[in-house]
């Protein structure tokens, strides 16, 4: 009879992450269960299904939810003016990014 | 050594008579321009908004708003902070502590907002917000380290395994370099980034193990395709089959082979439903999504002489040259 063979994983704190249900990401955001379902549906936040429990929330969407937080609560917009935003503002970051990579791989760019 | 002066009905530019709905609006007017959420990387903006904050902080908050009124009202009669001495004293000596909750923002929103720079000036520290520098880091960063953060380790499935479900024996090892092993239930219709949760696997800290989320990377099958429930997978058909009806077999993931009805006259590329035989749902494996089954129509080759005279008068009696 062979041995038996495991899948080996390394418990390691690179890998470190923390993932919050939908209870935490609100307490921790202050915002309303309602709104995160809403923009999980809206995609703008991503979530991740955790097998047979349901969804959660990794640290980066909590920082969005509080983001969101504070765009309509301190500077007073709307959910669908919050959601323009942080389309715009992600497609901003990776364009910059692209140009960023760009440059790093040697080319000019046109004056 | 005096606190500087902070006039903060001048920084939030309102009448020190000025109502809560008033200092609110004035509040969110100067929040637009100078906001960080929306003026990112703007060190002059994120060192205004700092101000304003630390106005609102104290101004929307009936209990600090009287406090501060109080204290202003001294100000102006003796040029200096009643307690400026004891409370200069007590900074000295390093006795501020203990947990404060910000009433407009949380600690959270203080470490998103500027980093590990101190959010408040030295005079809110000194007379509004005992314990703030240590006060930025509580709430969810205390809780998390008690317990042990949370570890997340990418594992391969395979399509078969995720077809049916499978359990798996998994060695985690630790920093330390302790092994132990676990047996996790990968459950059927697992899907690509599916996690699988094992609660107190993860690293450990002082009040327990944070959790190991397992992510799924199913791995792509030759055979098959996936979107979601549904499978699609091709079939070979022997032309003779194909114009002439019959049947011919389709394996499924987990190796059974199905007979698939072909009626005659079967175009290449047509597919078939097999209802219910495709991948199951999660949570609910007895109800499954459908297999389609694209017909490849396969034509001999290397004809005999006679198979191809037999040919040639088929395609003369359909027409052809």
């Amino acid at each position: 009879m062979g041995e038996m063979r495991y899948t080996r994983i390394r418990i390691e704190r690179p890998q470190a992450t923390v993932y919050y249900s939908e209870q935490e990401a609100a307490e921790y955001s202050r915002l309303e269960i309602t709104v995160i379902r809403h923009l999980y549906a809206a995609q703008v936040i991503r979530g991740v299904e955790v097998v047979e429990e349901g969804r959660r929330y990794s640290e980066e969407d909590v920082a969005l939810l509080r983001r969101v937080r504070r765009l309509r609560d301190d500077l007073d917009i709307n959910l669908e003016g919050i959601e323009v935003i942080l389309r715009l503002s992600a497609r901003l970051e990776a364009l910059e990014q692209e140009l960023e990579h760009y440059r790093d791989s040697g080319h000019v760019l046109p004056g | 050594m005096a606190e500087e002066y902070k006039d903060y009905y001048n920084i939030l530019g309102v009448s020190s008579d000025a109502d809560a709905k008033a200092i609110k609006q004035a509040y969110r007017k100067l929040a637009r321009q100078y906001h960080p959420d929306v003026n990112a990387g703007d060190k002059t903006s994120e060192n205004k908004f700092k101000e304003i904050n630390e106005a609102n902080e104290v101004l929307s908050d009936a209990e600090k708003r009287k406090k501060y009124d109080e204290m202003r009202a001294y100000y102006k009669q003796y040029g200096r902070w009643p307690g400026e001495e004891s409370m200069a004293g007590a900074r000295a000596g390093g006795s501020r502590g203990g947990t404060y909750e910000y009433r407009t923002m949380s600690p959270e929103d203080l470490e998103d907002l500027f980093g590990d720079n101190a959010p408040f000036s030295d005079f809110f520290e000194t007379y509004f917000g005992p314990g703030a520098s240590q006060g930025n880091r509580a709430g969810r960063a205390r809780q998390r380290a008690t317990r042990g953060e949370d570890v997340e380790s990418t594992i391969e499935v395979t399509l078969a395994e995720a077809y049916q479900g499978v359990t798996h024996t998994f060695e985690l090892a630790d920093p330390d370099g302790a092994t132990r092993r676990v047996e996790v239930k990968i459950p059927a219709g697992v899907d690509e980034g599916s996690r699988i949760r094992l609660a107190g696997q993860g690293l450990q800290g002082a009040a327990g193990r944070g959790d190991l989320y397992l992510r799924v990377h199913i791995v792509p099958h030759a055979n098959f395709t996936r979107d979601g429930t549904t499978l699609r997978t091709g079939v070979d058909v022997p032309l003779a089959v194909a114009m002439l009806g019959g049947e011919t077999p389709v394996t499924t993931p987990d190796g059974r082979k199905l007979m698939l009805h072909i009626p005659e006259g079967t175009t290449n590329g047509r597919s078939f439903r097999l209802r219910s035989q495709g991948m199951p749902h999660l949570n609910q494996p007895d109800k499954r999504g459908d297999l389609y089954a694209e017909v490849n129509v396969v034509l001999p080759t290397h004809l005999t002489s006679e198979q191809k005279r037999l040919f040639e008068a088929f395609a003369h009696s359909l027409g052809y040259k």
